[in-house]
Parts: structure tokens; sequence; C-alpha cells
């Protein structure tokens, strides 16, 4: 039940989105310049896809206030189910994951060599997810990290970040 | 089992960590790109004319260096993105961009990138005269049929995109020739234009001669006339009028032809530079780039150096005026300081190399 | 009856070039490699041939075309097995392929979803292989009469379709992302006049979103983080068995697989078009036909069959008009093009004067990759689908390294890192929200051919749509994208009505406990 109802609110929201998105377009593209007619002007076929989302936004809020989607705004965002969802386990796991991402990216990336800053991002991921045991973390994450660089810069020889 | 794995494992990895690190090792002797391999960035994409123009010349330059070099395209906006990404990367010699000479010369009044020949080395192995085509089975025969018939009305004619060789030899020639601009279609490519020309969707087009040979070979297109000096003999039988010969007044009009040269930023370290131009000229001697040249109806430019600055000089000229003049350029060429042809000066233009 | 027996004897001996060992020996790794890279995630076809182009220059050129087919063919194979085990499709043309792969594979049939995918695309590399033999000097003369505006309705009808099928029941959701991916091919300098369009002034911006980076992070790194979300994520159960389609399924997916393998043939034959529209449009004409749609994306090996066969059907397809026009008719196509070009081979009108028998054997070295590819393919199924099984926390957090390869390789900028990152966590909260996210994709690759198709059929049409209206292609392209619009629609408001249903039922008990 609890799906059914996220479902119309998350269309509430998204369809105001898409109209809001859709009209941000076709104003952008009607500034774009025009070259020989408006018809082959780089802003057309943007204008186009604004009036698109525009449609498919007003389908949307039109389907979502069928399905009482602006009701259940309270009931979604109230306090209570939004500190639940912060708190939600799901969402501290895809938080730290994500964050290993960013670090591993972001970070280490380009500052070592491709295979030390792979073996550190798979030990530290392996180790948050509990995948396995500590001795055999490690062995995985060397292996694999070693594995990878030589078989892309030896064999497949693309060059490594 | 397990444990047999786990050794068969190690024993790889050991093997590996040793291969890698002696390819490092050996990297640092005396290549003259130790570091890692370097990047030419094509502006157009994987087998269009510029590309096809020049990996077999990096192929043989590679040959003749005994080392890799990478071949990445990059399309976008007439090779402008390209361009400014390798200016967005440091001076070391790594990076090298590929695209036409056409392309190049428009970028500042396009106002796609505020880059010119004065930013560039280059080594341009190949010049590519363009022709101008009709169907086999059209009434136009002659330059002045053609002239006539754009006369009459709006017509639609193919190129490949607006501001690469086809398109400014076009213009520059109807402004010869006293013709309004007809109604441009872009194909995407010159091959495109052709094929869209061979289905009917235009009526006149404008193509780099290498891209259509084989189609007016083959009956099915007519070369009306080349941006060629003088008259261009394809096979025994089988002869093109050059623009010179059918169009009194177009005597520049062939040195505007389009060259794909490979560039690198002028402020990179001297030794790449003759490295490069060293492998470069002994790149077009070899016979599959000659043969290649010939298959492709192509000619060997061999431009370097003083030449390469000149001829792009000259082209800029001749480009961002006839860009300019027919309305597609954004910024005036007066802006930039460059000359039009007929007050073309190399002794002048050579000093704004800045270095 | 003297030109036939001319083209036998050009059958013969291209037969004797092809078929000596080395060449043999060279197709027979090249479609391993192939398939092993397309079998990663984050390397697809068009990226293998990419790289190899350089390679090949140094072949000899029966050499180089043989190693280059291998790959092709094994590449696009290849991507079925990440696709069914680990629902991330190695390439984007296995992304049809995954919606009832991967559920077969959960419910612990991946070896027998394999097996079919292998067989499918078999049959499908036959019978286009047989279609290019025969039938090219027809097709061609049908790809000329593509003009850009029905490229443009092609595209569009591509992204209708795709998201009318990868949603479960609310067209919308999918339609809404295929044209997000539109907007995203917006982004950059235009390809027209070079005007920066949504480029905030950014350099990296203008050069556009690359398609590869952005296919790897909204299939790879956001199947990642929806699987690693749950504290214990699915397993996949059982042995993976019998990898060897059984009768039963071979009789249900005969009739399936010719339809697909035409369709496929027809949509390679389309300059442009290429694989990943082949797959969704043999799939959606597959569930019309069909005789248990209902099964469709539930884990139907009739639906599985469809896209399978109709990608490898492209394959062939493919050739048609570059070998008649020198016009890829896909993008890792337009590779092996631009690969056969640096040896002086220039397809189109004079090919067959200067080049005699060079479509067959074209066709032949196809014919050998595609007994490989069957071969190997299945002997290569127990492996592949064991070292895919692994638990989930290990094998998950190895492919993040190779979607940053993945991304990274293509043009060599670490721009593209980020666009893959960017893109993935789009694409996890988009999926959050029952969004599909195979239209994004297609629509990252249409995109560009929509746009600037649809502008230069108006240049061509001096600025007025009516004489573009009559082209008879096109108004069977208007017609097929009406009706999809139309049934879609009608489903999306059924699945509204449903909805409201079942709110007003809920408020209805939950009033009554009130009281």
């Amino acid at each position: 039940m609890e799906d059914v109802k996220k479902g119309s609110v998350s269309d509430f929201i998204m369809s105001i989105l898409l109209l809001i998105f859709g009209i941000a377009l076709i104003i952008s593209s009607l500034n774009m310049k025009v070259f020989n007619t408006f018809l082959d002007a780089p802003g057309f076929f943007p204008m186009l896809l604004g009036i698109i989302f525009i449609f498919l936004g007003l389908m949307m809020l039109f389907s979502s206030i069928r399905r009482k989607g602006p009701q259940q705004l309270g009931h979604v965002f109230g306090k209570a189910n939004m500190g639940a969802f912060f708190k939600h386990i799901e969402f501290k796991r895809v938080m730290i994951l994500i964050g290993l991402m960013v670090v591993y990216i972001f970070g280490l990336i380009g500052r070592m060599h491709f295979a030390i800053a792979t073996t550190i991002y798979l030990f530290c991921t392996m180790w948050f997810l509990k995948s396995t045991g500590l001795v055999k973390n490690i062995i995985i994450s060397v292996v694999a990290s070693i594995v990878i660089s030589v078989v892309f810069r030896f064999v497949f020889k693309i060059p490594l970040p | 089992m397990k444990r047999t794995l786990i050794v068969a494992l190690l024993v790889l990895v050991c093997g590996g960590a040793l291969l890698f690190a002696q390819g490092q090792a050996e990297g640092a002797s005396t290549k003259l790109w130790p570091r890692t391999q370097p990047v030419v960035t094509v502006g157009f994409g994987a087998g269009g004319g510029t590309d096809t123009a020049v990996r077999p010349v990096i192929a043989k330059m590679e040959e003749y260096l005994g080392e890799t070099i990478n071949v990445v395209n990059m399309e976008g906006a007439s090779s402008a993105v390209a361009a400014q990404h390798v200016l967005n990367r440091p001076a070391d010699g790594y990076s090298m961009f590929a695209t036409g000479s056409a392309p190049i010369s428009g970028f500042r009044v396009m106002g796609t990138a505020n880059s010119s020949w004065t930013d560039w080395v280059s080594w341009h192995p190949f010049v590519g005269p363009a022709a101008l085509i009709v169907r086999a089975d059209s009434p136009m025969k002659t330059f002045d049929d053609v002239v006539a018939y754009l006369k009459s009305k709006k017509v639609n004619f193919g190129i490949s995109g607006f501001g690469v060789g086809p398109h400014v030899l076009v213009e520059a020639i109807l402004g010869i020739a006293g013709v309004s601009s007809p109604n441009y279609v872009t194909g995407g490519s010159c091959r495109n234009a052709a094929v869209a020309l061979i289905a009917g969707d235009v009526d006149v087009a404008m193509s780099t001669f290498s891209s259509v040979v084989d189609f007016v070979k083959a009956g099915q297109l007519r070369a009306i006339a080349v941006t060629t000096p003088s008259t261009y003999q394809v096979d025994e039988t089988l002869k093109i009028d050059s623009i010179t010969a059918v169009l009194p007044g177009s005597e520049n009009i062939p040195q505007l032809s389009e060259t794909w040269p490979i560039f690198m930023r002028r402020d990179v370290p001297q030794n790449y530079i003759d490295k490069l131009t060293e492998a470069f000229l002994w790149a077009i001697e070899q016979p599959e780039i000659v043969n290649y040249a010939k298959k492709q109806a192509l000619d060997i430019a061999g431009y370097y150096g003083e030449s390469a600055d000149r001829f792009l000089s000259f082209s800029e000229a001749g480009y961002a005026w006839t860009l300019y003049d027919a309305g597609l350029a954004s910024k005036s060429p007066a802006e930039f300081n460059i000359p039009k042809l007929s007050n073309w000066n190399w002794d002048v233009e050579k000093a704004k190399i800045s270095k | 009856m003297e030109a036939i027996f001319h083209e036998i004897a050009l059958f013969g001996s291209a037969f004797a070039t092809a078929f000596t060992v080395t060449k043999l020996l060279v197709v027979m790794m090249a479609t391993i490699l192939g398939i092993i890279v397309g079998a990663i995630p984050g390397l697809t076809a068009t990226m293998a041939l990419a790289l190899l182009i350089n390679l090949t220059y140094g072949m000899d050129l029966n050499i180089a075309m043989a190693f280059l087919l291998g790959v092709y063919v094994g590449a696009v194979m290849g991507g079925c097995y990440s696709a069914i085990m680990v629902n991330i499709p190695g390439t984007p043309s296995a992304a049809a392929t995954a919606l009832d792969g991967f559920v077969l594979a959960k419910r612990g049939e991946g070896g027998l979803a394999i097996g079919t995918g292998i067989v499918a695309s078999f049959f499908g590399m036959l019978m286009s292989i047989v279609l290019l033999i025969f039938l090219t000097p027809f097709l061609y003369k049908i790809a000329l009469k593509f003009g850009q505006w029905e490229y443009f309705l092609l595209s569009v009808f591509g992204i209708m379709i795709c998201g009318n099928l990868s949603t479960g029941k609310d067209p919308i959701k999918g339609w809404v992302v295929g044209f997000l991916g539109f907007f995203t091919a917006m982004v950059g300098l235009d390809k027209i006049y070079a005007y920066p369009r949504f480029t905030f002034g950014s350099l990296e911006l203008m050069g556009g979103i690359a398609l590869i980076p952005a296919l790897i992070g909204v299939f790879g790194i956001s199947e990642i983080l929806f699987v690693l979300q749950e504290k214990i994520p699915y397993k996949i159960e059982g042995n993976i068995g019998r990898v060897l389609p059984t009768k039963k399924i071979m009789k249900s997916i005969i009739p399936a697989a010719i339809r697909s393998g035409i369709i496929g043939v027809g949509i390679g034959a389309v300059p442009g078009a290429g694989e990943d529209i082949g797959a969704w449009v043999s799939y959606d004409i597959g569930k019309r036909r069909s005789k248990h749609p209902e099964l469709f994306g539930k884990g139907s090996y009739e639906g599985l069959a469809c896209a399978e066969t109709a990608n490898n059907a492209v394959v062939g397809g493919a050739m048609i008009p570059l070998l008649t026009l020198a016009i890829p008719g896909s993008p890792p196509a337009a590779m092996f093009l631009a690969a056969i070009w640096l040896h002086g081979i220039k397809p189109g009108p004079m090919l067959p004067v200067e080049q005699p028998g060079f479509l067959y054997r074209v066709a032949i070295l196809l014919f050998f990759a595609t007994v490989f590819m069957l071969v190997w393919g299945l002997i290569l199924a127990k492996p592949m689908a064991k070292i895919l099984k692994i638990k989930r926390e290990i094998l998950m957090p190895i492919i993040v390294p190779l979607t940053v390869i993945g991304a990274f390789a293509g043009g060599v900028r670490s721009f593209d890192i980020g666009v893959m990152f960017v893109f993935g966590l789009i694409g996890y909260v988009l999926r959050k929200l029952d969004y599909p996210m195979a239209p994004l994709v297609l629509g990252i690759i249409l995109g560009p051919m929509a746009d600037v198709s649809f502008r230069q059929a108006l240049m061509q049409g001096q600025g007025n749509l009516i004489p573009l209206l009559g082209r008879p292609v096109g108004i069977v392209l208007m017609v097929a994208i009406v009706f999809i619009v139309v049934t879609g629609i009608k489903r999306a408001m059924d699945y509204s009505k449903e909805q409201r249903e079942l709110i007003l039922a809920q408020q209805n008990s939950e009033q009554s406990d009130g009281n």
C-alpha cells in the first residue's frame, strides 16, 4: 500500500518538475541564435523536446491527481516518514557506497597508480560489505586490481587513467 | 583444491606484477614519449575523411619512431571541441590534434574556438581537391549549365556541413560567378551528401573528390569541375575540367583546397617537433602512403614548418572572409586582423606567430 | 545464366581465400576475444573495434578483416552473458535481452537462458548472412529511400517503442526517460552550426556527453548500487545446469527467431540505426505477435530469442549499406569501414569491379565467426556463468574499476569518468522511482540523429513540412508511431485507473477502521 502512495506522490513531484523543465527548455531554446530560418536553428529541437516534456508532465499530473497524489504529500513528507527514510539502513548503506566511489574516482585515481587505487577501493568496499574474511579480502583486492591493470594495459592495450 | 587455486592465483599475480614493472621500467629508456602513450585527437568521426587521411600517416610515423600513438575521435562543432580539448592539455608533447585546414581556418570567425594556425605547428600529408557534382542523368553537363540552373531558382545544394572545405569553396566559386547562395542541405559527411544526390534529395553537390571518385567512375555521378590548378586525369578515359578553366577569375580557388594536417601546440619542447618532422618526411615517401593517396584521389602535400604556416595563413584569409561574406560567421575577420586574400602578404602574416 | 556461373566462381574463389588455417585461427581467436570483450560490463563492440583499427592496419587485409569481423560478431553476442547473469548489459544492444534473461537467471535458469541466447544469436547471424548474399542489390535500393526525414522518424519510433516496452505498466515513465536521453544528447556544440547548447560555458560540456560513459554509468553503477543497497543481496540460486536449449524451448522460439532475423537485417540495412533499435523493434513486434505476450519481461524464452536474434542479425544487415554505399549501418560497422578503408578498400559502386567477390569474402568470414561464436559461446557459457554467479558482494565491487576503465578508454579524458559516475547516480534515483534505464541510453544514441536529421529534412524542404509528409516510407513510420502513442496512452490511462482504485479501496478501509 505504501508503494502505491509513494508512486502517486513521486509522479506528482515529477510532473511538476517536468513542467518546469519543459518551460525552461522552451525559453532557453527561443533564446538561441537563429542562423537561417528557425526551422533549422539550434534551438528548434530543444523547443520540441520542451513541448513534449510539458505534454508528458501534464499527463502525469492528471494521472497523479486522479490517484490523490497531492493529498498524500503531507503523509509522505511528514516528519515521521522523512525521519524514518533518512535513518533507514538502506539509505545509509547507499550513501556510504557512493562515498567510497567518490573517494575512489575523484580522490584516488590520477593521484596514484591505478592498481593501487583499485586495491584500496576494493578492500574498503568489501570490508564495509563484510563480503568475506579479512585475509581473503586482501587477496581478492590485490589479485583483482593487478589482473585488471595488467590485462587492460598489456593485453587490450588500453591506457589506464 | 582451494589451496591450489590460491597458489595458482598468487603465481599469476607475481608474474603479472613483474611484467608490469618491466613494462614501466622499459619506458624510461630512449623513448620520445617515456611517460605514457601520446594521443592524437581527431576532430571528426572514425572512418570520416579526416580520420582516414590521418591514420595511415600516423601508423607509418609509429613505425619510424617505434612507439605507439593512440588515435581517438572526438566529434563536434567542426572539430572545435577537439581543438579546445587539446589546447587545455599541458604543452608536454603528449597531445596532438587533427582536423581539416578548412575547419581550423574558421574557428575564430565562427566563434567555436579561439584558436588559429598561429597556435599550432602542423604537418600536412595530403591535399584533396573538391568537385562540383550532379547526377549522371542530369541535364546539366557543363559548369555554365549549373550556374544557369542555380540562378533559375533556390536549388537544394548538398554539402557535408557549414564552414568546411566544400562549403567555403562553393561560396567562393558562386561569389566569382555572381550567383547568390543556394539552399544548402548538410549531410554530415561528403559521402552522405553524395548519397543524397544519388537519392534525388538534392540536385547539385560539392564534395571532396576523394569521397565520391568511385561514384563518378561507376557512372552514377558526373563531376562538372574540380578545384585543381589544371585538368584532372582520373584514369585513361576520364578527364575533369579544372575550375580555373571554366570560371574566369578563379585562379585562387585551388589554393583553398583542403588538407588534413596533424597539429601540435607551438609551445611544446622543440625535440618533439624535430622528431615528428623527421618521422613525417619519412612516412610520406613510403610506397604504401603514395599508393594510398593515388587510390583515394588525393595528392601528397608534404607541408611542414614554414610552408605549412604559410598555407594555413592563406587558407584562413580565404575561409574567414568567405564565411563572413556569406553571413555565416558570428564575428568579423577584421576583429582578428585577418587580411582579405587580395591583401594577403606572407611577410606580414609571419610576424603573427607568437613564440 | 552466365552471370550466375560467374558469381558462383567468385564465391568459390572467395571461399578458397578465406578457408586457410591461419584465417580460421584468427577468426576463432578474434571471436573469443570479442565474446570476452562483450561480456565485460563497460566494454562495447564499438569501442573494441575502434581500439583495434590501428592494430589491424599493420596486418594483411584478409587477416585484418577476419580479425575485425570475429570481434564484431563475438562482442555483439557476448553482451548477453552479463545481461543475463548480472543484469548489466555488456553492450547497449543487449539491454532488451536483460529484460527476460535476468529474470530467468534469478529463477535458476541462467544456463538455459544463455544457451538460448547463443543459439538465437547464431540463428540471427545465419539469416543475416544468407540475406546479405542474396538480397544486397535489392535492400540497398531500400536504403536509398531513407532520407533525413525517415531517419528522424525512425529514431522517434525507436524511443517510443523502447519506452513502451521497458516499463512495466506506465509507458509515460519510459517516454519521459527516453526524451531525457534526447535532451542529454543536445548538450554540447550543435552538429550543424556549432552553436553551444546547455553548456553553461563549460569547455568539457561543449564536447557533449559521450555515449559510452553515460551508458556504463546508467547500466553499471546504478545496478551495483541497486544490488548492494540490500543488506543481503539476491543470490543466483541452483547450479548452472543445462546450457543447450531443450526441444520445447527450440520449438517455441523458431517462429520468433525467423521473424526477428528478418527485422534485424532490415534495420541493419538502414544506415545508422544499429543493433540497439533492432533488438527493441523485434522485441516489440515479437510481443504483439506472441501467443504468450504476458510472459514477456517475466522470463520468456521467446522474448529473449527476439532480442538476441535481432541484434545479431543487424550485423549482417549493417554490411549491406556499408558495402554498397560505404555508409555504415551501425556504429561498430563504421569502425569496420574505417579499418578496411585504411587498407585501400573503398566500398561502394566500384567495389565489385575493383575487388570482385569482396561481398562473398565478408559473408564467408562472417559465417566462420558465427560458427565459432556458437561453439565457443556454448563452451564458455558454463565457466562464464560460474564467474558471474559469485557472491554479489564480491562481484559488484570488482565491476567498479572495470566501469572506470571503460569510461576512460574511449576518449582518454577523466571528465568521462565523472560523467559515468553522475549518470550512475541519476540512474539509481530514477530506478528507485520505477523508471526504466534502457530508454535513457537509447535516447542518447538516437538523440543526435533525431535532432540533425529533422533539421536537415526541413532544410531540404526549404522550411516546408508538406513535401516531406508524402514520402512513402515516412508515412509507414508515422502510422507506426501514432499507433504506439495511442496504445501507450491507453495503457497509461488503464494503469492510472487501476492505481486509483487501489488507493480508494485503501482509503475506504482506513475510514472503516477509524469507525
